[in-house]
Order: structure tokens, then sequence, then C-alpha cells
């Protein structure tokens, strides 16, 4: 369980050292008493401090000789498939005010229960429709909440 | 005596038609959030905050209230049928409650477990009402030395005791301190870690942060390993014996006290309530050794407890304006964004909010007791549905949920960063709640810090120059000290046994 601790703390490590940078271009202090540097600098210290214990821990202290957790590490497959929601939720952000919503979560919707979930067919078409122009039309023609209508007008 | 008088006001205000039907609401959903693992009150709250835009402020935060309630209702159900806790604060429920559902007496221990919950949310409301209205007047002489005081006891509770490591907390505080400083400063109006990024300037929101780290992070963890569909247990009847309930009123008592005690404290989590408790019935049973086997002791005591908890949770938020959770920061974060600030002003400024939704909550007990045990099976059917589709519905929820808070998709953008972070630090055992929490505390305390230095100009010795801030601030330290010392020792402890067994070998 050694690395994975240790890579965590560098990457901590890292951005504490980016955080105390970018503070120092802010103001630290002014007559009137803290500035908006001042906060950031200090806790950016903190995390270096915290990431340098961390890294302690994970070489030389308790962390160091405990087992990997079964499950710490996914297989290839469930990689696979974490990769495939974080790019379709991504693909959403992109899509979501071009396509609209009804388009965008249709298509979000088919990929995720049939694609990913090999959920069978037809409860797939019909889950994606309820849950794409269904839920459109509780939330913005129940509920009054706007959502983005896209060039196809969806 | 006033605070009956007020509270009668309340349920005047909660009895309206409007506040009635979203009280239901609330409760139903709250069951569902319960019900479904991995989603929990944070993120059922967070997800429905944009809804509530259109709402009057009382409907909605009785609605929200209606939702945290309900979800500890329906988060015992899967501790009890499928050994997977809705919520970390049902987990210990599991310990008794699966056992007796392999014993095939799941139908007595979902029955105790409404029934405990009724309890404790019901007979701690009462010392809710009685210490809400004199602790809101104490408060209001507080100033900024003391408000920051207390937010930092409040923080070194929530990094200190979350957890088996003392540097992981503190790491999450800070990482949730650091983050909440993007944006626009409060002080000076300057832009903050915002890398000319508008959608940055006003800062990142609790909402996407929150369903990112506790919601969508869960999700991706739990398809790793996807199951079909996550229950498959039958339940017959559904009720208790007069046996059951003698045993269990002991424990319900003794939960209910001790729930609503902890709840108090800023920091501890609902699941610490509920695990004192189980300990405490163990401890005081006459038959300890049947502990783990499936007593009803074990359920009745926790889940008294976590109810319980919960209104002992909302003491500090009403009268102080501080969360003592990361799902009271987000409530607090719905106060906030129907234009209202949580705090002892609260009391003289919004009455109506106050006492209308301590008095919803009686009656939404009330509602959670008799929408529980008959919606039983419906809870359970919905259980039955495959686990992709529970998901990909779930997702969608997230996304609608962000998306609306002010009609972008850079939160939805935030939500999914939120949720690779909650993922990692998952997987590494960094608590996610002291994230939540700073999110909200951060701007606070940083505001009662540069007020507290104007009124010293400059002076860090204000802290210590009254009895109360100075007091905070030492409890702040020495949570932090023996937390840290805890996890030294533990950690010793380890080694020394370790040292001795391979002398022996």
């Amino acid at each position: 369980m050694k690395r994975p601790y240790q890579v965590i703390a560098v990457v901590l490590f890292l951005l504490s050292v980016f955080v105390v940078r970018e503070s120092l271009d802010l103001t630290y202090y002014d007559q009137l008493g803290p500035g908006p540097g001042l906060p950031p600098f200090w806790l950016g210290i903190l995390l270096g401090g915290l990431s340098v214990g961390l890294f302690y821990q994970a070489t030389w202290g308790k962390v160091k000789d405990e087992p990997m957790p079964a499950n710490f590490f996914a297989s290839r497959v469930g990689y696979s498939r974490i990769a495939a929601i974080i790019v379709a939720t991504a693909a959403v952000v992109v899509l979501l005010e071009p396509l609209g919503f009804r388009l965008t979560i249709l298509l979000y919707l088919l990929f995720l229960m049939f694609g990913l979930g090999r959920v069978n067919l037809i409860a797939t078409v019909l889950l994606s429709l309820a849950g794409s122009f269904g839920l459109f039309f509780l939330f913005v023609d129940c509920f009054k909440v706007v959502l983005p209508t896209g060039m196809f007008g969806f | 005596m006033e605070s009956f008088q007020s509270l009668a006001y309340g349920f005047s205000v909660a009895l309206t038609p409007i506040n009635l039907i979203f009280l239901v609401v609330g409760c139903f959903v709250g069951n569902l959030v319960g019900v479904l693992p991995g989603i929990g009150p944070t993120v059922g709250i967070a997800m429905l905050i944009p809804l509530t835009f259109t709402l009057p402020p009382a409907a909605a935060i009785i609605m929200l209230a209606a939702i945290y309630h309900g979800s500890m209702f329906g988060g015992a159900i899967t501790s009890i049928m499928m050994n997977v806790p809705g919520d970390a604060a049902n987990a210990i429920t599991c310990i008794e409650g699966y056992p007796m559902a392999k014993k095939g007496r799941a139908g007595p221990a979902l029955a105790m477990q409404a029934i405990a919950n009724f309890f404790g949310g019901t007979v701690t409301l009462f010392g809710l009402v009685l210490v809400a209205l004199p602790l809101a007047r104490l408060a209001l002489n507080f100033g900024p030395p003391e408000l920051f005081g207390l937010a930092l006891v409040g923080l070194s509770m929530v990094s200190g005791l979350t957890g088996d490591s003392i540097i992981k907390g503190l790491i999450a505080a800070v990482f949730g301190l650091l983050v909440a400083m993007v944006g626009t400063d409060p002080v000076m109006g300057a832009p903050r870690f915002t890398f000319g990024q508008t959608g940055l300037l006003d800062g990142v929101g609790l909402v996407p942060a929150v369903v990112g780290l506790f919601g969508v992070s869960e999700i991706l963890i739990n398809i790793e390993n996807p199951t079909g569909s996550i229950f498959d247990t039958k339940v017959k009847d559904l009720w208790c014996t007069l046996q059951d309930f003698k045993d269990s009123i002991g424990p319900g008592l003794r939960g209910a006290v001790l729930g609503f005690l902890l709840g108090l404290i800023p920091g501890l989590a609902a699941f610490i309530a509920s695990a004192i408790s189980y300990s405490l019935e163990k401890r005081v049973s006459k038959h300890p050794e049947k502990f783990g086997t499936g007593v009803i002791e074990g359920i009745a005591g926790p889940e008294a407890a976590n109810n319980a908890y919960v209104n002992g949770a909302m003491v500090p938020l009403f009268t102080l304006g501080i969360p003592a959770s990361a799902t009271m920061a987000v409530m607090m974060g719905a106060f906030m964004m129907n234009g209202m600030a949580p705090g002892p002003q609260l009391f003289t400024e919004h009455p109506d909010i106050v006492w209308g939704v301590i008095a919803s909550m009686y009656l939404g007990n009330l509602i959670n007791l008799v929408l529980n045990i008959p919606l039983i099976p419906i809870w359970l059917a919905i259980l039955k549905i495959p686990y992709s589709v529970l998901f990909s519905v779930t997702l969608v929820f997230c996304i609608i949920g962000t998306y609306t808070l002010n009609g972008s998709e850079f939160q939805v953008g935030t939500m999914l960063a939120f949720s690779v972070v909650g993922y990692i630090f998952k997987k590494f055992g960094i608590p996610v709640a002291p994230v939540a929490l700073t999110l909200v505390l951060e701007p606070l305390m940083e505001g009662w810090l540069r007020q507290s230095l104007e009124m010293s100009q400059g002076n860090f010795g204000i802290f210590f120059a009254e009895p109360i801030s100075a007091t905070l601030i030492v409890i702040a330290v020495l949570v932090v000290v023996v937390s840290g010392a805890g996890t030294f020792k533990k950690a010793r402890k380890v080694e020394v046994a370790k040292v001795a067994k391979e002398e022996m070998a």
C-alpha cells in the first residue's frame, strides 16, 4: 500500500506549492487586516506539511505495511466503465446547450443503459424516452424549471 | 413557555395545505433517497435545492428537512434486507438487522427501525424546542472572534473525528478550504484562483461539489464491479411481538437522548451517534453475547439515535449558523439560496420559517412512520431494478440538479470534476464530509477572521482576549491534538503487537 500513498502525497505537495505560488500574487495584508492572499498562503503551507506527513506515514509509518485492499485497484473492465461514464458525462457538458436537454439526455441514457449496462433494447428505449422527454416535461412544464432547448428545438 | 407558544405558531405554518403537501413529498423522497444505496440525504437534498427556488421559502425548507428525516427511516431498510446501508448513519443497523432478516424476522426488524426512528425523532424534538430559543439569544451576544472560534471547533471535530487518520481528515478540510477560496474574494472583491474563467468568479458551487463528491463518485466506485439486481430477500409478517417492544423501550430512550446530545456537537456524524448507542446497548445488556446474532435492541437504540441526532444537529444550525455535518452544510446552503442566513437572527427575522420547520418535523415523523411501513414492499420493489438503470437515472437527476442551479453547463462540469476527486479520496480513505463542511464555512470564517482583526487593528490576541473565543480555540486545538495522539497510540499498539507476534514465531 506504500506506493499509491506516496504518489498521492507528492501530488498534494505539488498542489500546495502551486497554491503558495499563486497566493504570493495576491495582497497578503493591508492597513485594515488580512488580504485575499493570507488564508491561501497559510493553507498552502499547511497542505504541504500534511502531504509530507502522509509521505512519511506511507514510507516509514503505519501505512507502509498495510496490505492493499482487495478492491483498491479496479479491473481493466472496471476502469473502462468508469472512463465511459466520465467521457459520456463530459459529452453532456459539451452537448447540453447545442443539442438541448432532451436529445442529449436521450443519447446519454441510451449509451449508459444499452451500451454500458446491457439492459434490453426495448426497455432502454422506453426508459430513455421517459428520462429525457418525460423529465423535460415534468421539470419544465410542471416545476417551471429552465432546461436548455437546442438548435433542433429539443 | 414562549418556546411552546412559538411552536404552536409553527404548527399553524406547517399545517397550511401547501406546506403539508411539500412535507409529504419530502418524506416520500427522503425514504426513497435513504433506500437507494449511495445517494443518502446529503446528495438527495443537494440535487433538489434548485427545485425549491420556485417554492415559498417555508415550503422549500420544510421539504428539504423532511428529506433528511425521511432518509433516516428509509436507510435502514437496505441495512436489514441486504446488509448494505442506504446511508452511513444506518450502517450499524446491519449488525443486528441482517441476521434478523436471515432468521426470518425481517418484518419485526423493519417495523422496529421505523418505530425507533419515530420515537427518537419525536421525543427529542422537545429538546430542540427547549434549547433553541435560549441558545439563539445567547448567540446574539457572540461577536466575530467567538463565531470564528465556534467554526474552528466544528472544523476540528469533523476533521479529527472522521476516518482513521487525523492527517487524512485535515487534508480533506484544508482541500475544502482551498476550494472554497476559488472565486471573488469576499473582502477586497479581487478574483482568486479563477484562472480567467468567468464561471469561477462566483466560486465553486456547493451543490455540484457535494453531488460529485458524495453521489457520482459512489456510482464510479460501484460501477467497477456492477451487480445485476441488488436485492433478493423476502419479507413476511411486518409486526413486532410484545416482547420486542419490551426489549426496545430502554434502548430507544437511551438512543434518543444520546443521539440528541451528540447532534449538538458540531462535527460528529450521525454514524457516530448510532455506533455509540449500539456499543452502549451491548454494554448494558444482560445477554451481550447475543449481540451480532440478530437482537432487536441493537436496532432500536441506533435507529432512535440517528434520527434524534438530526434534531440535535438542527440546534447549532438554527441558533449559531454552524452546520454540524455535511448534510447540515447543504441545508445551510439551501437556507442561503432561499435568501435566509441561519443563525440567531433567524428566530427574529424569519420566525415563520424556523418554527414552521420545527413543527413540520413533528408532523414529518408521523408521516414517515405511516409511509415507511406500508410502503416497504414498494421500496423493496425499487431495489429489484437493475443497477445499470438505477445509476443511469440517478446520473440524470444529478445533471438536472446541478444544471438548474444557474442554468449553466459549467456546473455540470464542476460536478464531474468533483466526482473524480471524490473517487480518489474514497479510494485512499480520505473523508469527503470535511470538504462539504468547509465549502460552507470558509467564506464565513474568512469574514469573521477579517472582522476580528479589523476590530483589533491586526492583533491576533483578540481571539484570546475574551473567555468564550479563547476556550473555543483551545477546544479546537485539543480535539486535533487528542485525535492525533489517539491515532498515534493505535498505530503504536499495532506495531507492538506485530513485533510481539514476530518474536513468538
